[in-house]
């Protein structure tokens, strides 16, 4: 397959076929995708320790083994030195971490948090993964003390510290991916989104069924424009989440007060939007339909409203993804009744952090799918639209 | 039959003489003066890796402190002179460093500014520390630390509620609507799990502030009680007919503790500039001893927030500033039933209950006493008097319960049989005393549970009733079991007072015999009915 998406990229409103529309539309995701690893990598290191218990696991594990998370190594009859601090010189930091005396061998343990509990030290590794285990004759780590039988094993691990982002901001694509399986299954992700969904649709619908006919009649009749035109500009104005305790009053705390503050979040941007296509409407069809003798009632519904919907629908598809911007204000109240917004919100507070860029993620997945499906729609509905002239 | 009354009454007389003796010498472990904590706390402290990652200015030093709209904040408004970074803060003449204080009210936000290393410190209580620090702890260097304890909430949060919920076991069945992950969900899950009420036998409604969870209550009578702060938890029984206070920080006054917490590579960087600022909100405390200054500082914080100098003067009794000499009580002395360490574990088992966090972080990882043990070996600070101290004036027990108790805690002693000795050792088949065990196992936990209850209701009275079981009903004569129980109930008493150090006028204390059978249906279920019930009563009852 030859790739000549390069050729003609400043052509003014030359055609781009399938295929380059996919090469361009996935490489900014890409990039996007490369920059979020680079951002949230951090230098790897290998440190070698000799084996001891891990945390849950009867038997030594084998090579190569990945822990996904922390691991505790205790280590019986060893014990932790500590550096004496000397007020004069700046000691750097390696010079400070304590070092691990295990049967007559010295471990540096660079920066990694270490407790004694009684005759056993407990060693903190961060996730990891083993490399590799020793012979114990080459055992010789400090080179000072004669070695013993001591087995040792290699653990590799990635320094968070030396990453851009700190994780709490911005875990590493790694770790976001290997979280989606407790939250698909464990934190319901299809439920939440499934509950989001239908919150959005019913207030996407709620809010048609009002806005619809005002639209219609501030499109058409220019008194009753007037009448309502300085209400519909400061709305658009206001900070909708300002308007949450209102809601509540209004309409309690249950699925009514969801659905009814998204339909005004999506009244106060689709009303304008219906009321602009209308008032787009040429006046030469109108002037055509009264030379042809049409009345008000024909005016409106064979001339305004037929050549007015295709705008009207393509508001719709634009204005159906504002219910997904205001979907975490929407669950705020209630947070216990399931969806997405609710979701970031506890994940927020008490994480995994993880699980915040997933429901986004998944609402960009949402978003794509609803989107094809009212381009389809479209499609269908209005099949002249997408005939060549 | 006489025989075995005359063997009882023996019995009763070897009760009396242990319980006797456990007034005068309960325990030989326990202590009774201040314990210090004892071990280094460099071994515990997680150690910090990688380059600091902070934005800071060598030159300016100017450290970033985000705070909430709260009045605990007052003595760090003072001492830095208003918000501003600037010249006259008690932080730059006396310590060589400015203070940023920018209002972060939101506590995510405050996070991901700290984690980001836009801020240096974390403003928080203690709850949102515990679910904060298992992610903060991924990077040991913005692991927190906390050196000094703000204030304790007292009368800043509260419960309201529908007037025919008039204790906290009323509300078994009912409908909560609270703030999740906040500091409200901890004071009711704290008071739910000490009533023995099961968190799934209510109705939990969620919303993400205090301020939704009272308007839910208010607009949705279905909700029966909310979790909110002040001002709305008092101003709803104002205006709302029907609803009434609950309990309050201000009864629960040593519940909710308000600390700052640094993070870990700034605190390794410059422990100077730590010390300046704990040092420097402490000489904020004594500043606002002079009404001139203290009204310049509440005129700060009301520009600082935006309101009128009379509402932020209003606010003032939401909180308790902790003065160096109440620090020392929580940083320092180690048998303290509201202690760093305690409030810390009492949050921890509270947020594992209700499924909030895996795994407690140790106390000793967090918290960090240095800086308050040094004030306190230099003396800077001891003119500090502990002014949270509750006075009481002996009570009984027929006065106090005139008015239902807030909450009831039911603990289950192992007795021996016919002993009020709670710290009895266990006895082999024969009957002999088997050394350097005990009867029951768990009573140092059990108690600790009883002193944490008690020593954050600080200014409540607490009752105190011993129950027995029913099995010798009609063999025994029910003065000699009331007796007993008193006994019992009068050994608890005197094992926390001596342990804990309270007042022992803030108990008092009953024997009900076999009269109250636990569970009304089942008045035969013997194991139930051997226990203990610690209830607490309003201050106000008194």
């Amino acid at each position: 397959m030859k790739i000549d998406t390069h050729k003609n990229f400043f052509g003014i409103r030359t055609e781009v076929n399938l295929k380059d529309k996919i090469i361009l539309g996935v490489a900014p995701i890409i990039l996007l995708l490369f920059l979020w690893y680079l951002l949230t990598s951090g230098s790897a290191k290998t440190i070698k320790l000799p084996v001891g218990t891990f945390e849950g696991t009867q038997i030594a594990p084998n090579e190569g083994t990945f822990f996904k998370d922390k691991i505790r190594l205790t280590l019986e009859e060893a014990d932790v030195l500590y550096p004496e601090i000397s007020e004069e010189d700046d000691n750097d930091e390696n010079d400070l971490s304590p070092t691990l005396s295990y049967k007559n061998s010295q471990f540096s343990l660079i920066g990694l948090p270490v407790i004694k509990r009684g005759k056993n030290v407990v060693i903190t590794l961060p996730p990891g993964k083993i490399t590799g285990y020793s012979k114990p004759a080459a055992a010789n780590e400090s080179g000072k003390n004669e070695s013993s039988d001591v087995k040792l094993f290699e653990y590799k691990y990635e320094v968070v510290e030396t990453r851009v982002f700190a994780p709490v901001i911005l875990p590493s694509p790694f770790e976001v991916f290997s979280s989606l399986p407790q939250l698909w299954s464990l934190r319901l992700l299809p439920k939440n989104i499934l509950y989001s969904f239908l919150r959005v649709s019913a207030g996407f619908l709620t809010a048609f069924i009002v806005v619809f006919p005002i639209a219609l009649l501030m499109g058409t009749f220019s008194k009753i424009k007037a009448l309502f035109s300085p209400l519909v500009l400061f709305s658009g104005y206001l900070p909708i989440p300002a308007l949450v305790p209102l809601t509540m009053c209004l309409f309690g705390t249950n699925e009514t007060q969801k659905i009814m503050f998204l339909a005004i979040g999506f009244a106060i941007y689709l009303l304008p939007l219906f009321v602009k296509a209308i008032d787009d409407v040429d006046n030469v069809y109108l002037q055509t339909g009264y030379t042809l003798g049409a009345n008000k009632y024909q005016t409106l519904n064979k001339i305004l409203l037929p050549v007015a919907m295709p705008s009207i629908f393509d508001a719709m598809r634009m204005g159906f993804g504002v219910g997904w911007g205001y979907i975490i204000l929407a669950e705020m109240v209630d947070m216990g009744s399931y969806g997405v917004g609710a979701l970031i919100l506890t994940s927020q507070r008490r994480g995994p952090r993880e699980d915040i860029y997933l429901v986004l993620i998944a609402i960009v997945v949402m978003a794509f799918i609803t989107d094809k499906i009212w381009e389809k729609c479209g499609e269908r509905l209005f099949p002249y639209r997408s005939l060549k002239r | 039959m006489k025989k075995l009354i005359a063997a009882f009454s023996l019995m009763l007389c070897f009760a009396f003489a242990s319980a006797a003796h456990a007034q005068e010498a309960p325990d030989k472990n326990s202590i009774t003066t201040v314990k210090e904590y004892k071990y280094v706390i460099k071994e515990t402290l997680p150690p910090v890796r990688g380059t600091s990652n902070y934005k800071w200015d060598a030159k300016e030093k100017i450290v970033v402190f985000p705070i909430n709209v709260w009045s605990g904040w007052l003595p760090i408004i003072a001492a830095n002179h208003g918000f501003a970074p600037n010249e006259n803060s008690v932080f730059f003449k006396k310590y060589g460093f400015k203070v940023n204080l920018k209002l972060i009210d939101d506590p995510v936000v405050a996070r991901d500014s700290y984690a980001s290393g836009e801020s240096h410190v974390l403003w928080c209580t203690m709850d949102i520390l515990a679910l904060f620090a298992p992610e903060l702890f991924k990077d040991s260097r913005t692991a927190p630390r906390v050196y000094q304890q703000i204030d304790w909430s007292s009368g800043g949060d509260g419960i309201v509620t529908r007037n025919k919920i008039r204790s906290v076991k009323d509300l078994k069945g009912k409908t909560i609507v609270y703030a999740q992950n906040s500091a409200s969900q901890y004071f009711i899950s704290t008071l739910l799990i000490n009533a023995g009420i099961r968190l799934d036998e209510v109705t939990h409604k969620y919303t993400s502030t205090a301020f939704e969870a009272a308007a839910a209550f208010v607009s949705d009578k279905s909700i029966d009680a909310c979790v909110s702060w002040a001002p709305d938890i008092y101003t709803i029984p104002e205006k709302v007919a029907g609803t009434r206070i609950l309990t309050t920080t201000s009864d629960a006054n040593k519940l909710i503790a308000d600390v700052w917490a640094v993070r870990a590579d700034f605190a390794k960087d410059h422990p100077d500039i730590v010390k300046g600022l704990v040092a420097g909100i402490f000489e904020g405390m004594d500043m606002l001893e002079n009404s001139t200054t203290k009204t310049t500082a509440f005129q700060f914080m009301a520009d600082g927030y935006g309101m009128s100098l009379e509402e932020a003067m209003s606010m003032e009794a939401d909180a308790h500033p902790t003065n160096f000499a109440e620090n020392e009580q929580f940083f320092l002395n180690a048998n303290n039933p509201t202690n760093f360490e305690q409030t810390w574990k009492s949050v921890s088992s509270v947020y594992k209950e209700v499924g909030l966090i895996k795994d407690m972080i140790p106390f000793n990882q967090i918290m960090d006493f240095s800086v308050i043990q040094e004030l306190k070996k230099s003396g800077t600070f001891k003119h500090h008097k502990d002014k949270y101290v509750s006075s009481f004036v002996p009570s009984t027990y027929s006065k106090v319960m005139a008015e239902a108790p807030i909450i009831t805690q039911t603990v289950r002693i192992n007795f021996y049989p016919n002993s009020s000795n709670i710290y009895e050792p266990a006895h082999d088949i024969t009957g002999r005393i088997i050394p350097n065990t005990l009867y029951d196992a768990n009573i140092e936990a059990t108690l600790e549970r009883v002193a944490r209850l008690s020593g954050a209701y600080d200014r409540a009275i607490v009752s105190i009733i011993g129950h027995t079981d029913s099995s010798m009903k009609g063999k025994v004569n029910s003065s000699v079991v009331n007796r007993l129980s008193k006994d019992r109930a009068e050994a608890v008493k005197q094992a926390i007072v001596n342990k804990y150090k309270f007042s022992p006028d803030k108990f008092v204390v009953k024997g009900k015999g076999w009269d109250e059978p636990a569970d009304a249906s089942d008045p035969k279920n013997h194991a139930l009915n051997r226990r203990v019930e610690v209830s607490v009563y309003s201050p106000e009852s008194q």
